[in-house]
């Protein structure tokens, strides 16, 4: 393997050291050369800090963003998938309607998840936020953990209560809503927070309703 | 010549400048005053249309939904695009959210956003077409007027949660007339003025609109 090898003085009045050493030039954090499935833990991994730096209430907006400001859109299709395919899949047990119901229920959140997160940072960049286009799309991705979590517990106890059902949507949607309003109203100058603040309540909002009325 | 008649032959030299009573002399140099500059009207970019603040809103808001003061609208100032887009978009997700707890059709949010994005940009449009002809007025303001104007749908569609169709009916009906009001009240000067022998073709267009709201909604969504 190759190698280097050297000297590094270091200029001190006192005495005169050097650092000796050698470099390994085939590193171990190389990940081309590593396994695949350690690669896919290490993004997953990536993605669960993220994922509590978004979620954990006692972290400041200002952190969060520090947090996200390394954007990655995996974290927010990973979970747009498993929202859409929750709602897909259950969507026949309690529906009427043709079998489509659930290709039209995963096309619809999909759809609305992507548009609605663009077209929520296009209004905060067009109120006069300073945000970057995918910095805000992932972070209103990332806020949807809640919701997706709403919508799994419903998926296997939703048959047992209306009350029950309500009460956990209602949860997710404060959650998701609390951990990404502070931050879409901070990008923005106070005179103009609600205007940046309603179109992110509305777009939970509609995500939330979807879940109550599926189960 | 006879005495009455001499001025006849006067030369009117040697009598200096007339000068009447209670006027002032007029001075030789005048120094002539430039007109007043009027203002070319505001370019239009999508920032600016988007450049309100959280009161400004709210006070649109207010004048939207109870048209019967006479205040301008706008106040001089650059009509935005801002709520007119939220409006409508509200008024689609209300539609939804209203419909899902009767006949929980989830195909009525394509529905629904496909006609009401339609009408909101189609009316605007037609009688943008129909003033250009003889006149000038720019689109962005008709399409935030026809934005503004859809907010009584929305507040009629959250009443629709009471589902009566009598009480339907009378809420979407005194909606309707509302709305018209407002975009009577607003586009009246703008349309007169460009299109006086047009006028009824351009009302007939924005009454096409809000009926085709009101009955597609009520009929099929609701």
């Amino acid at each position: 393997m190759s190698e280097l090898k050297g000297n590094i003085p270091i200029d001190s009045p006192s005495n005169s050291q050097s650092i000796q050493g050698k470099i390994d030039l085939q590193s171990d954090s190389n990940s081309l050369n590593e396994p695949v499935i350690q690669t896919i833990l290490h993004d997953l991994k990536r993605i669960c800090y993220k994922l509590k730096c978004v979620m954990i209430p006692r972290l400041s907006n200002d952190e969060k963003s520090k947090e996200l400001r390394d954007w990655d859109l995996w974290g927010p299709l990973i979970l747009c998938l498993m929202l859409a395919l929750t709602l897909s899949l259950s969507s026949d047990e309690y529906f009427i309607y043709s079998n489509d119901t659930g290709t039209l229920i995963f096309s619809i959140v999909f759809v609305v998840v992507w548009i609605g997160s663009a077209v929520v940072t296009i209004n905060a960049q067009l109120l006069g936020g300073t945000v970057s286009f995918f910095h805000s799309v992932c972070l209103l991705g990332y806020c949807l953990f809640p919701l997706n979590i709403a919508a799994l517990i419903l998926a296997f106890i939703g048959d047992i209560s209306v009350f029950i059902n309500l009460v956990l949507v209602v949860l997710g949607l404060s959650w998701s809503t609390f951990s990404s309003i502070g931050f879409m109203a901070g990008l923005v100058p106070s005179t103009r927070k609600a205007l940046a603040e309603y179109p992110v309540l509305l777009f939970y909002l509609f995500l939330a309703w979807l879940i109550l009325m599926i189960f | 010549m006879s005495s009455e008649l001499s001025w006849l032959d006067d030369d009117f030299n040697g009598y200096g400048p007339v000068q009447l009573d209670n006027q002032e002399i007029p001075q030789e140099n005048l120094i002539l005053k430039t007109p007043p500059e009027i203002p070319a009207p505001e370019k239009f970019t999508l920032k600016k249309a988007f450049d309100v603040d959280t009161q400004i809103v709210v006070e649109r808001l207010k004048k939207a939904i109870w048209p019967i003061k006479g205040e301008e609208f706008f106040d001089k100032a650059m009509p935005d695009l801002y709520t007119p887009f939220w409006i409508v978009t509200t008024l689609i997700l209300v539609i939804f959210v209203v419909s899902m707890m009767e006949n929980q059709d989830v195909s009525v949010i394509i529905k629904s956003s496909s006609l009401i994005y339609m009408v909101s940009a189609g009316v605007p449009a037609a009688l943008y077409f129909l003033i250009s002809q003889s006149g000038y007025c720019e689109f962005y303001k008709l399409l935030s007027f026809y934005g503004y104007s859809f907010i009584h749908f929305v507040i009629a569609g959250l009443m629709s949660v009471y589902a009566n169709w009598i009480f339907r009916v009378l809420v979407w009906t005194l909606a309707g007339g509302l709305s018209l009001f407002f975009l009577y009240k607003n586009l009246k000067d703008l349309v007169i003025g460009s299109v006086p022998n047009q006028k009824f073709i351009a009302l007939g267009i924005v009454v096409a609109g809000h009926i085709s709201v009101i009955i597609t909604t009520n009929l099929f969504f609701l």
